[in-house]
């Protein structure tokens, strides 16, 4: 809608202008080869294009604009929308009728495009009545012209019949003086051939008075004139044979003493008067008429300026409205065939079919795709009730009918899943969901409904149910005590060795509030848990937890936060060890570490005080040991430094004997 | 008097003996007092005792002093002579069989000038007192004699 659809149009009126431009300077320029020959024909090519590109209303504009043109352009007088021969309209008629033909029954032009033969969305008969119509204003339209034209053929006629009457008195008057110029010169020369326009007067003024007389027989005016033309014309020419016979037998003085009596010239100044007052008479009329003739044709001009201007009009507009409502039809149509499609296209994309179900005969409709998905080769049987109850699987087929039966008996929609064919290897789930149509009495008469394959969802949920199996034996199974909580701190999952390590029993854990199971924790460790839940880890190498029963448990733990899919934070993961049993331990063995070191320190002592017996022992054992060494060494050498002499060499050599010893003994 | 007197505080008579065989050989002729205990040579220092009346200002030049003496230990007279503001600068040579590293870091610690062990070969040990006196009495600078009891 709007904007494309705006432009949409203004292309297709576009179009219509662009090709009557086309063919009109087409046709101008071809003018000189092609004369005044058929000059409407080039535009009815430009109508057929217009239908052809634009639809109907552009084809109305330019069966418009053609008539327009050709008026002004080619159509006699021609650069003006006048008209000098009323039989071009039919010209003009004929182009309109063949436009409006065209318009509205678009089968004359071949056409590729679908959505215009749609133009059978408008009923026959109103194109027909819209036709007629457009025919028969065009019929009143030309009737009113053809009766104005008529009219002011007559007025013309009129002005030209009186410039006749002046014509044919002028005439009378000339032939007059003719002969008596003519009689004139014989009488002065006597020569015969100065006669002849006397004789031509005499032979034609009788034709000339019988004219004038039929002529102004419808006006009463001149008749008592035309009387005294009679007597005169006669008298004058009669006036001028007796003088010429006067000449001829008395001659020239004769003739002459006539002509002194003024009698002709007397009847000749009657004539001339006489004469005077009919052309008088006839120009008054002449000029009564001329003025008619004006009126009638402005009249004319009217008529036909307004009647065809809101005949054109008319075919603009109608061409519009017919147009617009044509368009709409086919937005509309387009838009259910596209919704169709969807729809379609859903269902083949769902891998669903469509099912209707009569409740009174158990006849059913399927559409193309249920027979694949109940597995049967395409229309291999009537589908019924039966039929598809055999496509059943048996161990499915009771609790089916069932539901069906239900459904069938209390009016309620069907909510079906059940699986297909009995043949082994993998089983097919479908899925039927259906409402009932109800009949005058709200009885339900029918169900109608879809059918879809859910093989996959189905495996899918069996999938997802074992992997939470897994998950919930993992859980189970895990040999370290872990929870994992939401952000309200209930529950989600615990191991079974979390429920054994805090004594939960039989009591159930999932969906419960941490604090209610565990009121007794401290106010410390709920703010840890609140620090965690806003993203920290933390985490304890071990701390005392003080059951409500008074019993003391050492606790070695660790919380984490876990995340949603969308990274925000959904809860916490608590992983604990009970340490009681090993901190108990430890007490033990730090018990036995400081006992140890005791009696580490005891035996110490007692191997200090030993060692330093050994030690003075040793040192009186070294200082009293070598104290008498040296004495021995010190005397031995006194005794051969100072007794020498006295000493034989074999007392020499004990003593050096003594000292060597002494010696190697203090080494 | 001779004023370089040495201090023999020896109880091994033997000993004794050889120093004073020794001294000779090394050309000291200082005159050689010997004490054969601790005590002993504490009551000579102080003029108390056996030589109570003695003139304590007539202070030896050179104490030499064995560690392992009846009565009074070595290291006891050691620490009584350093205590004493009028023996505290003597010169204390500690000469004994003793090799015992806890001797010498006692003796030391309580302000010994030297530390001689021994030796069993005479002529070493003869050797050993030359060298001792001729460091101390001849080579060294004695202290001043008398202290300011400040």
């Amino acid at each position: 809608m709007g904007v494309t659809d705006t432009s949409s149009a203004a292309r297709r009126y576009g179009t219509a202008i662009l090709c009557v431009t086309f063919m009109l300077v087409v046709r101008l320029a071809f003018g000189p080869l092609m004369g005044s020959n058929s000059p409407l024909l080039a535009f009815t090519l430009a109508i057929l294009a217009a239908r052809r590109f634009g639809g109907l209303g552009p084809c109305l504009l330019a069966t418009a604009l053609s008539i327009l043109c050709g008026l002004f352009f080619f159509i006699e007088p021609r650069f003006s929308f006048a008209i000098a021969n009323s039989q071009e309209i039919s010209g003009l008629v004929l182009l309109a009728a063949f436009g409006i033909f065209t318009g509205l029954f678009p089968g004359i032009v071949p056409d590729p495009r679908p959505q215009e033969r749609r133009l059978a969305g408008i009923p026959l008969l109103r194109r027909m009545a819209l036709l007629a119509g457009t025919f028969f204003a065009l019929l009143i339209l030309t009737r009113i012209l053809y009766v104005d034209f008529q009219r002011e053929q007559k007025r013309q006629s009129w002005v030209t019949h009186s410039y006749q009457v002046m014509v044919e008195i002028r005439g009378l008057r000339s032939t007059l003086e003719d002969a008596e110029t003519g009689q004139r010169g014989y009488l002065l020369t006597g020569d015969e051939t100065y006669l002849e326009p006397y004789r031509l007067a005499v032979r034609i003024e009788q034709s000339f008075r019988l004219s004038l007389r039929k002529l102004t027989a419808d006006n009463a005016g001149p008749r008592a004139i035309l009387d005294d033309v009679d007597q005169l014309v006669p008298a004058r020419l009669a006036s001028l044979r007796a003088t010429l016979e006067l000449r001829r037998k008395g001659g020239i003085e004769a003739a002459i003493g006539r002509l002194r009596t003024g009698y002709g010239k007397r009847i000749m100044d009657r004539c001339r008067v006489t004469l005077g007052a009919l052309e008088g008479n006839e120009r008054r009329l002449l000029e009564t008429r001329s003025a008619e003739a004006q009126v009638q044709a402005k009249s004319t001009y009217w008529t036909l300026g307004f009647g065809g201007s809101s005949m054109l009009l008319l075919l603009v507009v109608a061409g519009v409205v017919i147009d617009r409502d044509i368009q709409n039809r086919e937005r509309a149509r387009q838009a259910l065939r596209c919704s169709q499609e969807r729809l379609r296209m859903a269902l083949h994309a769902a891998n669903a079919g469509a099912w209707e179900w009569d409740l009174r005969t158990n006849a059913n409709i399927w559409s193309e795709e249920i027979w694949e998905l109940y597995g049967l080769p395409p229309h291999s049987c009537e589908p019924s009730y039966e039929a598809w109850r055999r496509v059943v699987h048996s161990d499915d087929r009771a609790r089916a009918e069932r539901i069906l039966g239900e459904a069938a008996c209390e009016g309620t929609d069907i909510d079906l899943e059940f699986r297909v064919g009995d043949q082994p290897g993998p089983q097919h789930w479908l899925m039927a969901r259906g409402q009932p149509l109800r009949d005058a009495n709200g009885k339900p008469e029918r169900f109608a409904g879809i059918v879809m394959d859910i093989t996959r969802r189905r495996e899918a949920e069996e999938a997802l149910r074992e992997r939470e199996r897994n998950l919930r034996r993992f859980t189970d199974a895990a040999p370290v005590a872990i929870a994992m909580f939401d952000t309200q701190m209930r529950y989600l999952a615990a191991s079974q060795r979390y429920r054994d390590d805090y004594e939960i029993g039989p009591r159930q854990l999932i969906g419960r509030g941490h604090y209610d199971v565990f009121p007794e924790i401290p106010e410390a460790w709920r703010e840890i848990h609140r620090r965690c839940l806003a993203g920290a880890v933390e985490r304890n190498v071990g701390e005392p937890f003080l059951r409500a029963d008074g019993t003391e448990q050492w606790i070695r733990w660790e919380i984490q936060t876990w995340r949603q899919a969308d990274g925000s934070i959904g809860g916490i993961v608590l992983f604990s060890e009970d340490i009681t049993a090993q901190k108990q331990a430890e007490e033990r063995i730090l018990q036995l570490h400081a006992e140890l070191e005791q009696r580490v320190v005891e035996r110490t002592e007692e191997l200090q005080a030993s060692n330093k017996e050994l030690e003075a022992f040793a040192y009186s054992v070294s200082h009293d040991l070598r104290a008498p060494l040296r004495g021995i060494d010190g005397w031995s050498l006194a005794l051969l430094e100072d007794y020498a002499p006295q000493l034989d060499e074999n007392a020499k050599e004990y003593l050096e004997r003594v000292r060597s010893e002494t010696q190697r003994m203090g080494c | 008097m001779n004023a370089k007197r040495i201090l023999l505080v020896e109880d091994n008579p033997s000993d004794v003996g050889l120093t004073q065989r020794a001294l000779p050989k090394g050309r000291i002729a200082n005159d050689l007092v010997v004490a054969e205990d601790g005590q002993e040579a504490r009551d000579y220092l102080f003029g108390t005792g056996a030589h109570a009346g003695r003139d304590t200002s007539e202070l030896p030049s050179l104490i030499l002093l064995d560690l392992k003496l009846p009565k009074i230990h070595g290291l006891e007279v050691l620490r009584r002579i350093r205590e004493d503001p009028a023996t505290k600068r003597l010169p204390v040579v500690i000469l004994t069989t003793s090799k015992e590293e806890r001797d010498v870091a006692a003796g030391y610690d309580l302000g010994v000038n030297s530390y001689i062990t021994k030796p069993v070969d005479f002529q070493q040990f003869a050797e050993a007192i030359a060298n001792l006196g001729l460091y101390w009495l001849v080579m060294n600078e004695s202290p001043p004699k008398t202290v300011s009891p400040a």
